[in-house]
């Protein structure tokens, strides 16, 4: 799941100069790291609904999920099970 | 990266000239109010650097001007914009506030409405833009307004609709700011995921520059958030322009001037990024340029758009 999300963030974000190779794990996704904002979180909510059928609903969660590639795909998974 | 920020939602007032208008709006009611504020506006059009402000706006309106002229078009912008603070405090203070719309509007809002279950209303700092939607009352539909409210802001807002079959009771609107991190938009999808009408100011830039987008307005160029038409491309939600143009004392028109549908699609074909909402902004700003023609007096951003 690691890697088809950080394709989709590719993709779906138009993050040019980016591989997947080149996003680690642990690597925060906004402020230092990726360097995404608010309108990427969008987004991003919208790919998490639509590939993994997962709905990001307010800003408590989005802080939880939105720390890293590995925090959004436990919250994937804890909200799969 | 660079924030674009170049304006501020503070008042200029303290609070404790704020409360004056209070008490003399529920001693004397709004013709007490315009009273004061007559010297009020007379003052701060003098008051070099508050007096310059809406200089960048008179120029691209009205073309140069001289001296008399400018300050003529600076007191008529700042009484315009004080009469609508005084209308927005009578209706807080006394609920004394009538929007009036079209059939035809209001048959538009409930179709586009009825058809997505949710629904964008994109305005500017114009008219009487917070008391027009007052005239939402027919949409059985919660409602939330994007609002930024800086530090220290003293303003007090009136954001009220009349809940349905209430009779006539009010109700407090959901106010999103994007101050908060993630800038609000979390929230904004929340509130279209539950069904709401999301009201968005969108012609001041507050976010990242890599977000807006450069649109004619005026005759030069401006940057306008694409905010709003990325929010409604992610949530298949269509964009009401509403235009409200404050009419007299305590009245307002309700105005729906264009429906923008942005496909689902948006910056993720050939076109990609922000530069693919161009022609959505484009739309809007257009609204916005036909407005300041037919109401030039009542067009509220004094500070450099052309910057």
């Amino acid at each position: 799941m690691h890697t088809k999300l950080k394709e989709l963030l590719i993709e779906e974000l138009n993050l040019v100069d980016v591989t997947v190779d080149e996003i680690e794990d642990d690597t925060p996704l906004f402020g230092e790291g990726l360097e995404l904002d608010s309108l990427d979180a969008v987004e991003i909510v919208v790919l998490v609904q639509k590939n993994f059928n997962v709905e990001i609903t307010n800003m408590e969660e989005g802080k939880e999920a939105f720390q890293s590639i590995n925090s959004l795909v436990n919250f994937i998974k804890e909200r799969q099970a | 990266m660079k924030r674009t920020k170049n304006w501020s939602s503070k008042s200029l007032a303290p609070e404790f000239f704020h409360n004056i208008f209070y008490g003399i709006i529920r001693l004397l009611g709004r013709p007490g109010a315009y009273c004061l504020l007559f010297f009020v506006v007379a003052f701060y059009t003098l008051l070099p650097g508050v007096g310059k402000r809406p200089a960048h706006y008179i120029r691209r309106r009205f073309g140069s001007q001289g001296w008399l002229s400018s300050k003529r078009h600076t007191f008529l912008l700042y009484w315009n914009f004080g009469k609508m603070l005084v209308d927005r405090s009578v209706l807080r203070i006394l609920g004394d506030f009538e929007a009036i719309g079209s059939d035809g509007d209001k048959s538009c809002l409930q179709k586009l409405y009825a058809e997505h279950k949710r629904l964008i209303l994109l305005t500017g700092h114009v008219g009487c833009w917070q008391m027009g939607f007052s005239y939402l009352d027919f949409l059985d539909a919660p409602k939330a307004v994007v609002m930024l409210m800086d530090r220290g802001d003293v303003d007090q807002h009136s954001f009220k609709w009349k809940i349905p079959g209430s009779g006539g009771q009010g109700e407090e609107i959901t106010v999103i700011n994007p101050a908060v991190p993630m800038g609000g938009t979390l929230e904004m999808l929340g509130a279209l995921r539950e069904n709401s009408v999301l009201c968005i100011n969108g012609d001041r830039t507050m976010g990242e520059s890599r977000h807006n987008v450069q649109v004619n307005f005026l005759g030069g160029k401006i940057e306008l958030p694409i905010t709003p038409f990325k929010i409604a491309a992610a949530t298949n939600t269509p964009i009401a322009v509403v235009c409200s143009a404050r009419s007299g004392p305590g009245k307002g028109d309700f105005r729906v001037a264009e429906v923008i549908h942005v496909p689902v699609d948006t910056g993720k074909g050939k076109m990609r990024g922000a530069e693919a909402f161009i022609p959505y902004a484009q739309k809007f700003s257009d609204e916005l340029e036909k407005y300041c023609q037919e109401t030039p007096y009542q067009f509220y951003n004094f500070y450099n758009m052309w910057n």
